[in-house]
């Protein structure tokens, strides 16, 4: 019911543009991976070329260790969400999800029980012989993961398939799509550009940018120890200081930045040229200890209530603009030091 | 003030329907005349013109060929219009644009020139004066619609339709029937209608084509040459209401059926 999938070394090339370059990976059997990435980063190419609708220009993909690059849509282990649900408008609901199985021949019984079921695995039971627009975007949506799952895949492709719904309806369905994933035990191969989607359903997520994978881990990591510049502006908010290492001290490195010099855990070569990753939320005022580092005295200039924070904004002597969020009720000075925890400064080399 | 403004555009709207309206208007109506010429005054209603031409052999010879070759050559012109259409809007065929402009060519040629090229072509092949001439003559001109009709509508969106049937198992075969053609059925309908109309009451090339076996326009125009009366007024009003009646039935199967979707 399930399986691993494994790209090696893919590249597409179309006529006048590059989508990918060299793309490896491995995603394990029954984990929920996310291809995160801009518009324009090759996720959904790479979605496509899982799925069989697109042929790689290079490298092949591999499902359970056999290589399917050649194989058409139908003939592979996968099941697609489209973006836009491509429901079948002339059809009811159960003929919507009977679909695949009725082209596998499955006996009518077994096709009625099956399709009740992947029905009320989505919660629309009772919408069988409803047409498709009498369904609203939330209720569409649940149609076209249960016309994927009644044929049991095992990879499931979602292509952005949120994307259309509100924030509230879109919340709900990330929660039921983590839920049904757990249940299915099926892998999820899922498409998006929204951070926040990603990390609140993904076990794994691979960042994308310009047709090349910048970043691969759980979100934990992906968001605290990003591994490349790209991935920290990516995902969410990040103050991006460039830098140049002066010396080298066992595992500390001191950096010469626009705050000035900064002594900070790292490892890189004297002379590099580096960015420094500090996220607003780390960032502490008025309180430091020995293991801190202090980035300075700087004025606030910028102080927005956003509910469960203050955004603000702190300006160095040097016109550096540090953004920083600070908890509710915190009185913040006209003029404050500001100094980050030195575990969580995220030294970034590219 | 408003009221004012309107007269010209009454005035204009009058004329116009007038100057296209007219001529059907007085057709029709000196087809129920009672006496020998259809000049007025209006002397009837009577039905005796269209007893007479359900009477007449060769009238309603002419009818059923007409009926069979408007049937035919729309059938045949919307299934090659439908195929020509899948084929120009999923698959790349270089040069770009080219097989589609070739199709659509015939359009922008006079009918008198089509009915030359077929009669030489037919010539050099071999192929005789007769009803399955004028059939494929009519294909000829009505294949150029029913592709441009049905093209217009396959969309992006329809393709999506079509790549998800086959990521559910469809093969080919099952896209076009299960999926392809139920959504184009408007569109298919409504070419078909169009070309039975056009078919129905196309005359150059069918006249130019035909010998022994004719179809009811090719009748009429014998009819005519032996002068104006009633009974050409009854049979052209008749050719006239069942052009009406296809149009309609057209409307009821294409609109209705739209209101029941989205």
């Amino acid at each position: 019911m399930s399986s691993s999938v494994e790209f090696q070394n893919i590249g597409m090339r179309f006529a006048d543009s590059v989508a990918l370059h060299d793309i490896s990976l491995h995603i394990s059997k029954g984990s929920f991976v996310v291809l995160l990435g801009p518009s324009g980063s090759g996720k959904t190419t790479l979605l496509n070329i899982l799925g069989g609708f697109l042929g790689p220009t290079s490298g092949c993909v591999l499902i359970d260790g056999q290589d399917v690059t050649h194989l058409p849509p139908a003939k592979r282990p996968t099941a697609t969400v489209f973006q836009d649900y491509a429901l079948f408008p002339h059809m009811s609901v159960e003929q919507n999800v009977a679909f695949g199985l009725r082209m596998r021949g499955t006996a009518s019984d077994e096709k009625n029980k099956r399709v009740q079921k992947a029905l009320e695995m989505v919660g629309l039971a009772s919408f069988g012989k409803r047409r498709i627009h009498q369904l609203s975007g939330g209720q569409r949506q649940r149609v076209a993961l249960a016309r994927s799952i009644v044929v049991e895949p095992s990879v499931l492709l979602l292509d952005e398939p949120l994307g259309a719904l509100d924030l509230n309806l879109r919340r709900q369905m990330q929660d039921e799509l983590t839920d049904l994933q757990k249940r299915l035990g099926m892998t999820f191969v899922h498409v998006t550009h929204d951070q926040d989607e990603a990390m609140s359903i993904a076990d794994v997520i691979v960042v994308m940018n310009g047709g090349r994978i910048e970043d691969a881990g759980e979100p934990e990591r992906i968001y605290l120890r990003p591994q490349s510049k790209f991935t920290a502006a990516f995902m969410g908010e990040s103050n991006l200081l460039e830098a140049v290492v002066k010396t080298k001290q066992d595992d500390k490195i001191c950096l010469e930045t626009p705050l000035g010099l900064l002594t900070v855990p790292g490892n890189a070569n004297v002379g590099d040229k580096v960015h420094l990753s500090i996220r607003p939320e780390q960032i502490l005022v008025n309180t430091s200890n020995a293991d801190s580092v202090v980035l300075g005295e700087m004025r606030l200039i910028e102080k927005q209530f956003l509910g469960t924070h203050y955004r603000c904004g702190f300006k160095h002597p040097s016109g550096q603009i540090i953004k920083a969020r600070l908890p509710q009720g915190l009185d913040v000075p006209e003029v404050s030091s500001l100094s980050i925890a030195s575990s969580d400064v995220v030294v970034l080399s590219r | 003030m408003k009221s004012l403004r309107q007269i010209p555009a009454t005035v204009y709207l009058i004329f116009i329907y007038g100057f296209i309206l007219l001529p059907v208007i007085i057709l029709v109506l000196f087809s129920f005349q009672a006496s020998r010429v259809p000049v007025p005054p209006f002397n009837g209603p009577s039905l005796q013109w269209y007893g007479e031409i359900f009477r007449d052999r060769n009238l309603m010879e002419a009818l059923g060929n007409s009926v069979v070759v408007a049937v035919v050559s729309s059938s045949i012109a919307v299934v090659l219009g439908f195929l020509g259409a899948y084929a120009l809007a999923r698959y790349r065929l270089p040069p770009k644009d080219f097989w589609r402009w070739l199709l659509m060519a015939p359009l922008s040629v006079s009918y008198l020139i089509i009915a030359i090229g077929l009669l030489i072509t037919y010539n050099m092949l071999g192929v005789p004066k007769s009803l399955l001439a004028i059939i494929i003559g009519h294909v000829v001109i009505n294949l150029p619609l029913c592709f441009s009709i049905i093209y217009s509508q396959m969309g992006d969106n329809q393709a999506n339709l079509e790549k998800a049937a086959r990521d559910l198992g469809a093969r080919e075969w099952q896209v076009l029937t299960l999926i392809s053609v139920p959504l184009l059925l408007p569109a298919i309908f409504a070419s078909f209608f169009l070309s039975v109309t056009l078919s129905w009451d196309e005359f150059l090339i069918a006249q130019l084509v035909s010998l022994f076996d004719v179809t009811l326009p090719v009748e009429i125009w014998s009819l005519l040459k032996s002068g104006l009366n009633p009974k050409t007024n009854a049979v052209g009003s008749f050719v006239f209401m069942v052009s009406v009646a296809v149009v309609l039935i057209a409307e009821v199967l294409i609109f209705g059926r739209r209101k029941n979707r989205v």
